[in-house]
């Protein structure tokens, strides 16, 4: 079984970067840390962008599909990084192989706030003048065990800010640092609700796993 | 030059706006899959309690995991064009979603939050009156 490798979260960080400024984005406001429970599998996970929605106010850099696999290569990073999982690679939609343990289908809601006139001020100044994004995050992960069949969920909401102008450029490290916690956090309350589910524990699965 | 200050000129007429409501447009593309009884799943980057609540007053069933009978509702509230002490104003869009397709979208502008009359409510319930007038296989006409 052969799961290819997509290492590509600083190049995304750097061209997003390059795309609106310099930007420097604050640690999610909502979710704390938590330590979950130690997983013996490392199983392999297919993952894909289910019906997810991506919009920003003022504009739109990216696709919803885009933005979905963003939040899913993430996730499924800090799960590497973590030791929760194998290793992971993304399939387009319905087009799962069957090979890995887990298929693994995001859905959900991603909005970015922002005053709109002071994109346009802070455009016409060459990023002198700072605006700032507020992303709010509603993400839902429907993962199969691909042997059984069983069906697990997981949901959390999570928002962090960012403020963009031109010298924020030296913010570049703090910002993936960041971005990188959030995104551990997020994954942290993924993993431990999927498997207090009975998610991850191969044979062992407890029967409060909720088959649907 | 010009072209600026016509293009400043533009954003500002748009962002002062009037914040006058407007009644929820429902398209119906097939009735729910199991009628009232189908559970929903909500999704909301913004005001997901207050969506979640509207829809349960109207009478939609709304379950908090994902499950393969579960219809997605997406809802998307639209930037802020005017705000007060108990909400703010925002064009709001529903769809009911199933297989990646829509079942239903529901378009609408007014006050959110905890505003009366609030265009969360409003929009729920007139999906429910939509949804409840269609059968299970039937479009509505």
């Amino acid at each position: 079984m052969k799961i290819q490798r997509y290492r590509l979260q600083p190049l995304y960080i750097l061209l997003l970067t390059l795309a609106s400024g310099c930007t420097y984005v604050t640690e999610g406001i909502k979710l704390g840390p938590i330590t979950p429970a130690p997983n013996s599998m490392q199983p392999t996970v297919e993952h894909t962008v289910g019906d997810f929605s991506f919009t920003l106010e003022g504009g739109k850099m990216i696709t919803s599909n885009f933005a979905g696999k963003l939040i899913n290569d993430n996730v499924l990073n800090a799960w590497k990084d973590r030791h929760y999982i194998k290793d992971y690679s993304y399939k387009e939609s319905g087009a799962f192989s069957g090979n890995a343990d887990y298929n693994l289908t995001l859905t959900g809601s991603q909005y970015g706030e922002s005053n709109i006139g002071m994109q346009i001020l802070s455009g016409l100044t060459l990023f002198l003048i700072p605006y700032t994004v507020t992303t709010n995050y509603d993400i839902q992960f429907t993962l199969t065990d691909v042997k059984s069949g069983k069906k697990y969920s997981a949901n959390v909401e999570e928002s962090n800010k960012a403020y963009s102008e031109l010298f924020l450029l030296f913010a570049l490290p703090f910002t993936a640092h960041n971005q990188q916690s959030m995104f551990e956090r997020i994954g942290d309350h993924l993993y431990h609700q999927l498997y207090q589910q009975g998610a991850f524990q191969g044979g062992s699965a407890p029967d409060a796993a909720t088959k649907q | 030059m010009k072209t600026l200050q016509f293009l400043l000129l533009a954003a500002t007429v748009t962002g002062c706006a009037t914040t006058k409501p407007e009644n929820p447009e429902v398209q119906l593309f097939s009735a729910l899959p199991q009628g009232r009884e189908t559970p929903i799943f909500v999704t909301a980057a913004r005001q997901k309690e207050e969506i979640k609540l509207a829809l349960q007053e109207a009478g939609f069933r709304i379950v908090d995991r994902i499950g393969e009978e579960t219809v997605l509702m997406r809802a998307t509230i639209g930037i802020d064009q005017d705000s007060k002490a108990c909400g703010t104003f925002n064009n709001v869009r529903f769809q009911f979603r199933a297989d990646n397709r829509n079942i239903a979208e529901a378009n609408a502008k007014g006050w959110t939050g905890s505003c009366q009359p609030n265009i969360l409510r409003d929009i729920s319930h007139e999906l429910w009156q939509q949804f409840s007038n269609v059968s299970h296989t039937g479009v509505s006409q």
